[in-house]
């Protein structure tokens, strides 16, 4: 019985390598929130990148975005829903492929970063497994891949399903309209900071141009002590005069959900106002 | 030390050959012994000293026991070790929630007892402390000679039996009677490969690709975010949670009893198809057998089990399950859980005795017992009570219809456990074709599944008990 079990396994691998040569390589697979930000990290750690390309690393307010190209050049998307700045570096570093220009979201710093993320994101014997075999991937799994072929693109994540006109996006404002009231702990910023100025000056040692930005968010959070606080702490340990910024547009210009996260048409303008603005840089 | 984890299965290929190189008994047992505390101390080292003091109070006492030389001094010491053993577990596991209900915020004693941490599998291995100090007490498998004359050898038994690492965490709960007269010398040649095969993937399958999918659609239940879904996403949800808690828990068991069996040990089965169920004592003699089972040797049949009339039996019925609700965790919650499949346990029973059967279907039967159990489970996934009414009263107030796509995502996820019930029942596992055929297919779906289709990698969920 072990020895047919372990035959018929044998057979499903090598019939399912071949079918997912033929799936279409915009087949939304993506079942979570969790799946799909492993989907994103290891789209980037197989994918081809050009050393011209950016990189956006952030939280899922970047996660939305619709950023693809900008002058010619290829965007990837590390933001990531339920993580942040850390988890998307962490991918860079340890995909060892370093892209031109990094985009670093300044509004969810305090996010720490997601070491079961890491682990499976990162593990080296896994990851050379999925790269010979991508059958292994998150992308490839056959449920994930079922589902894209009976919804194709129509599919509506979790953040999408929290949408507004609901009462949870107003208790969830309100919470975050009195965290944001608090302010931050100076020594706790600090110490995020550091970390991060670490890895940064790595990176800028490779060559690779570090650009900071904000997403616009409620009008209410924008000149919290929190949001000023830690704009405050960025332009300290990374002073404008030797760092890219992409300073935060009017707020009132744009809808969230939940005080967070863009509605739909603002991600877009957004996502477009953002890549104006990051092209001159490229010059 | 998660049985997911590339560190377990590096310390479990190493240990077993290893094991099966080693010529004498008392090897075998050191090396799985070293293995064991190997495996608790990962992850927390420290903890490694709570189960040292574990083992060696329970040596002690049961030392105490059998050297005694009257039978009152022998019971003195069988109080003293279940006394000792409950009150490492309700040192540990209780103080913070006597903290919080009896201290008020910003005590110095409520702070202290709300700090203490709970050891990961304190309930499990203080359980065993108990079966063995009241299984020696009753005269079972230990004999007197075995602690006068190998004082060190019972130690080395006991540590094994305590600390056995596939069940140390989560269970199965061993009784001493059962593990003890296993310990001897093992051989290769004498492993049931087929037996440890099918337990071994099963598991795994019920854990990474059931239990550790669902996880993720089952973080929606939390408070505040299941106000926001819609009636059949919660309804989904609830049965999704229901699946999740069975695969996350039968599969651990099942990989412990897998594994154990690679070492030549037996344990008990811990749950035997119980959402086919068709009265709810009939899913306690399914579900978490090895738990349902002691609390009926240890406390129900003690307290007088049905023995004192129809009132004692309803109020020994109810105390059991409280306790035994309240040994899943220290919060109000468990109790209440606990009532509620007392009460169902007792009216069941009330019922019966007044031959009022109000469901003549058994697929109906099954499907009551069904439903009143996963309800209850919401106990377990929302610790505050006031959640559960609302996330019971949402169902009835929430708009009908909402993503569909995750409702549909969590039914694949549970189509499998579905059918692992339904195979139970009307599969005829005699036939050629189900050995030579279908049998083989199912378990090389299940290995294929494990390595393409596997869920975030969580704790499991009785770890926390």
């Amino acid at each position: 019985m072990i020895f047919r079990s372990i035959v018929a396994a044998v057979v499903l691998f090598l019939i399912w390598m071949a079918v997912i040569r033929y799936l279409p390589p915009d087949l939304d697979s993506s079942q979570t929130l969790w799946g799909e930000n492993v989907i994103h990290a290891q789209d980037y750690l197989y994918a081809e990148i050009a050393p011209t390309d950016l990189t956006i690393v952030g939280s899922s307010l970047s996660e939305n975005l619709t950023l693809e190209e900008v002058d010619s050049r290829w965007v990837h998307n590390l933001g990531f829903s339920g993580q942040g700045v850390n988890d998307g570096l962490n991918v860079i570093m340890g995909a060892d492929k370093l892209p031109a220009y990094v985009l670093v979201e300044m509004n969810v710093i305090l996010q720490a970063e997601n070491e079961q993320f890491k682990k499976v994101v990162l593990n080296p014997a896994a990851n050379l497994a999925r790269d010979y075999l991508p059958m292994l991937r998150q992308r490839y799994q056959p449920v994930g891949v079922l589902k894209g072929m009976m919804l194709g693109q129509s599919t509506v994540g979790e953040i999408q399903d929290s949408l507004q006109d609901r009462p949870i996006n107003q208790l969830s404002l309100d919470q975050k309209i009195e965290d944001y009231a608090k302010g931050v702990d100076p020594a706790e910023l600090m110490e995020v900071l550091g970390a991060l100025s670490e890895r940064l000056r790595w990176l800028r040692e490779q060559g690779v141009r570090i650009v900071f930005y904000e997403l616009p968010v409620d009008p209410e959070l924008c000149q919290t002590p929190k949001a000023m606080a830690i704009r405050k702490g960025f332009y300290a340990v990374f002073p404008p005069t030797a760092f890219a910024y992409i300073p935060q547009p009017e707020c009132a210009d744009y809808a969230t959900t939940d005080g967070h996260h863009l509605g739909e048409r603002s991600n877009a303008n957004y996502s477009d106002w953002l890549g104006a603005e990051i092209a001159p840089l490229l010059k | 030390m998660l049985f997911t984890s590339t560190a377990f299965l590096v310390l479990l290929a190493v240990t077993f050959v290893a094991y099966y190189l080693l010529p004498r008994r008392s090897g075998q047992v050191g090396l799985l012994i070293c293995a064991s505390l190997v495996f608790y101390a990962w992850n927390f080292p420290l903890l490694l000293l709570l189960l040292i003091a574990s083992i060696l109070t329970n040596w002690g006492i049961t030392y105490g026991i059998l050297s005694a030389p009257d039978p009152r001094r022998r019971k003195a010491f069988a109080t003293l070790g279940v006394v000792l053993n409950l009150s490492i577990l309700a040192f540990f596991k209780y103080s913070p929630l006597i903290g919080e209900t009896f201290f008020p915020e910003a005590s110095a004693i409520g702070d202290f007892l709300m700090a203490i941490p709970l050891p990961i599998g304190i309930s499990f291995f203080t359980f065993q402390g108990i079966s063995l100090v009241v299984d020696t007490f009753r005269g079972k498998e230990l004999k007197l000679a075995a602690a006068t004359d190998r004082p060190l050898g019972l130690l080395a038994n006991i540590a094994f039996y305590l600390a056995f690492f596939p069940q140390l965490i989560a269970g199965p709960i061993v009784k001493a009677h059962d593990f003890l007269p296993q310990i001897r010398r093992k051989f290769l040649r004498d492993i049931d490969w087929e037996t440890a095969f099918r337990y071994i993937v099963t598991g795994y399958f019920l854990k990474m690709v059931i239990a550790d999918n669902l996880k993720d659609y089952t973080y929606w239940m939390s408070y505040p975010w299941f106000q926001n879904l819609s009636a059949i996403d919660l309804l989904t949800l609830l049965l999704g949670y229901s699946v999740q808690i069975f695969a996350d828990f039968a599969g651990y068991s099942l990989i412990a009893i897998g594994i154990a069996r690679l070492f030549g040990y037996v344990l008990m089965d811990n749950f035997d198809f119980p959402y086919i169920a068709k009265s709810f004592s009939d899913f306690w003699r399914r579900w978490h057998i090895s738990l349902s089972t002691f609390l009926k040797e240890y406390l129900y049949f003690p307290l007088g089990g049905n023995q004192h009339g129809a009132f004692k039996t309803y109020r020994n019925l109810l105390l059991t399950m409280v306790l035994g609700g309240l040994w899943h965790g220290a919060a109000w919650s468990y109790a209440v859980w606990g009532a509620y499949h007392g009460m169902a346990l007792a009216l069941e029973r009330l019922a019966r005795d007044r031959g009022f059967r109000p469901l003549p279907s058994l697929w109906l039967r099954r499907l009551w017992v069904f439903g009143v159990v996963t309800v209850g489970w919401l106990l377990f996934r929302l610790p505050e009570f006031s959640h559960v009414v609302l996330y019971l009263q949402k169902i009835f107030t929430n708009k009908p219809i909402g993503n569909l796509e995750r409702v549909g995502l969590v039914l694949v996820y549970c189509l499998p456990v579905v059918i692992y019930h339904l195979g139970y029942l009307y599969l005829d596992k005699e036939k050629p074709a189900y050995r030579s055929v279908l049998q083989p297919l199912a378990y090389g779906l299940m290995i294929f599944l494990i390595f393409t289709n596997a869920g975030s990698s969580g704790d499991f969920i009785y770890f926390q008990f």
